[in-house]
């Protein structure tokens, strides 16, 4: 080997980053944006009253309940959704409504208005869920698939992790180091800014979104011990799935919810509940299960089962064998919802700072291979070319694409059939127009007329929300309603980002600088091997 | 407490940088090899005050985490600084430490 491993490491570094990185860059920047999930729910169904009613859980409960007794009195199975905490305000209820015309099993759901207690009738959206579903869904691919190629994807993404960090060779020295205005090499220095500084963050995510679909992924372990037909038992084990028993068929009201509550409270503290689900209602095995809150990264999957007809605690558990406080501790990590607030822009922000990481590195990669073929004055070769039209179609396409799911909410007919797979399409379609135009225009073009239209996509947002609703900035502020707002607010911060990006890109040094090659360019990765002064040092 | 912790971890970075011969000489002008030194370890002392408010204010397992996020932020804060206004690091971290001692006395107060 005749690099060493430094060299080889910055080998792999580039060849387990490059073929996903679009891929990579999809993940992140769509699954950053489920820390808002149910912000841009909320954004995204202008029809829910303002601002959100405050709802205690018990009386979110009981509203839930009799609703649900109104309306889906035979339905084998309800779910509610009692209002708890910031990013769940209002009461979502859904039941199990026999099954589709292929057999597939239906569900209703419907999201109650506080003080009414009757259905709101919202626009048919995705809303936040299911964008933030993307990143696993990856949308049009079967599940099955979709699972694989974003395992594959972060397993690449991890050895890029490794291999970045074995091949950066001023990992300490560089930790502060920022030159702007250096071309290639100001590129290297905010992709080992980002990916360094916050890559406790970038680790935990890969791997423990990896353990999301470990049984998919290494599901031989499984059927090793419980044979190919017990994956079923399996779960049961592993997660304590309550035992469900069929329906007696004799009639037996449910006991008042307000005790089983209470139990819950006792056990759990204040607001305890983010699910509660009923099996069987109004039948004599009738079950109630209250799946607890998130409270910190290793509190989620606590839960307790009651006899819906007696109101007795048949069985509550909070603590776990080590393996599963591992699992559930990595899922809670990944999914942020024990977060507050503040933690949840911390999540948010880190996620951008992940997907910027991925951006630069795609970035790195032409910037490298041009600048090493500029001086001979030689045009890049086409496989550059390809790369560079997929960075400008994604890293700037993609978050057009996103505003076009944006735009697409408040721009398609509210009765129209189909709606929320629109929405989808749009963002789809913006994608993939965003990923024809840089084969219509020179790069630079390509780069500046995409980031133009990025900023005007996101700074016009809060306008068109303004002309289409009647819950708009003008409104949503002097009501204190900062969910709201803070979507718009976002918005527009995020078109002057992309603004200041395009008008930073016309200044004509970044383009010289970019020309001109580093010192040691035959290193694939690592670019600054010698203590190389900073500007002020050589002008002084 | 958040403002203390990220105060905290702010100033920690601030001097560490400032213990490395590079962002020295780029603020300084040269070399001070002792008060490099001293500064790497009021910066370790800082960053690791920054930890325990953490984990005062979350609990251990949030605090870990609201921790690794600030620090990172911390981070990035001084890296943009030492480009762009060199001069005023040393300065911004004394005001970081009297925020951060003046939001944990706040707190004990109250």
């Amino acid at each position: 080997m005749r690099g060493g491993l430094r060299q080889s490491m910055a080998w792999l570094h580039t060849w387990a980053g490059l073929p996903v990185g679009w891929v990579l860059f999809f993940v992140f920047l769509t699954g950053t944006l489920g820390y808002f999930d149910s912000e841009i729910d909320q954004w995204m169904r202008p029809e829910a009253p303002l601002p959100p009613p405050a709802l205690s859980q018990a009386d979110g409960l009981a509203l839930a309940l009799a609703r649900l007794e109104q309306v889906a009195p035979r339905a084998p199975q309800w779910t509610v959704f009692p209002p708890s905490g910031h990013d769940v305000p209002h009461v979502t209820i859904s039941w199990s409504a026999g099954a589709d015309g292929s057999g597939r099993p239906l569900r209703r759901s419907e999201t109650l208005d506080a003080t009414t207690g009757a259905p709101f009738r919202a626009r048919a959206t995705g809303g936040g869920q299911t964008l933030y579903q993307l990143h696993y869904t990856l949308h049009y691919l079967p599940s099955a698939a979709a699972r694989w190629l974003v395992g594959i994807c972060s397993m690449l993404m991890l050895v890029a992790l490794m291999s970045g960090v074995i091949t950066h060779k001023r990992i300490f020295a560089d930790f502060f180091t920022f030159r702007p205005r250096q071309g290639q090499r100001s590129w290297l220095d905010i992709h080992n800014l980002v990916g360094v500084t916050a890559l406790p963050f970038h680790l935990v995510i890969t791997y423990s979104g990896l353990v999301f679909f470990v049984f998919t992924y290494m599901s031989p372990v499984v059927d090793a011990t419980y044979g190919r037909d017990g994956r079923g038992r399996f779960f049961d084990e592993a997660f304590r799935n309550p035992e469900i028993p069929p329906p007696a068929g004799a009639p037996a009201p449910l006991a008042p919810l307000a005790s089983l509550y209470d139990e819950a409270v006792r056990h759990w503290g204040e607001a305890p509940v983010r699910v509660a689900s009923f099996y069987n209602p109004g039948d004599r095995n009738a079950r109630v299960v209250f799946t607890r809150t998130h409270i910190d990264p290793v509190s989620n999957g606590g839960r307790m089962v009651f006899a819906g007809a007696t109101g007795e605690l048949l069985d509550r558990f909070d603590r776990r064998t080590g393996p599963m406080v591992v699992n559930h501790a990595l899922l809670g990590l990944h999914e942020g919802l024990f977060a507050g607030p503040v933690l949840r822009w911390l999540y948010f922000l880190t996620g951008l700072l992940g997907t910027a990481m991925i951006g630069t590195g795609l970035v790195l990669w032409t910037a490298k291979r041009k600048a090493r073929l500029a001086p001979a004055g030689g045009s890049p070769p086409a496989a550059v070319r390809v790369i560079e039209h997929l960075n400008v179609g994604t890293i700037v396409g993609l978050p057009i694409g996103i505003a076009a799911y944006f735009w697409a909410n408040r721009l398609l007919p509210v009765g129209m059939a189909e709606r929320a797979a629109w929405e989808v399409h749009a963002l789809f379609l913006a994608w993939l127009a965003m990923l024809v135009l840089p084969w219509l225009r020179p790069s630079e073009r390509a780069w500046h007329d995409s980031l133009r239209l990025a900023a005007c996509a996101y700074a016009a947002l809060p306008v068109l929300n303004a002309l289409t609703t009647d819950q708009h900035l003008g409104v949503t502020i002097p009501a204190g309603a900062w969910t709201l707002a803070g979507f718009d607010l976002v918005s527009l911060a995020t078109g002057l980002g992309f603004g200041v990006a395009a008008v930073g890109l016309r200044r004509p040094e970044v383009a010289v600088a970019a020309a001109q090659p580093l010192p040691d360019s035959d290193a694939e990765m690592p670019a600054v091997s010698a203590p190389t002064p900073l500007p002020e040092d050589a002008a002084g | 407490m958040t403002v203390a912790a990220f105060a905290l971890c702010y100033a920690g970075f601030v001097l560490l940088s400032l213990g490395q011969a590079r962002h020295h000489r780029r603020v300084y002008g040269g070399d001070h090899y002792g008060r490099q030194r001293w500064g790497r370890w009021v910066g370790w002392t800082l960053l690791g005050s920054g930890a325990l408010v953490s984990a005062a204010a979350w609990g251990p397992g949030t605090g870990a985490v609201a921790f690794l996020g600030l620090a990172t932020f911390a981070a990035v804060a001084v890296a943009l600084l030492l480009t762009y206004a060199p001069q005023l690091v040393f300065r911004t971290a004394a005001a970081a430490v009297s925020v951060a001692v003046a939001a944990g006395a706040l707190a004990l107060a109250t």
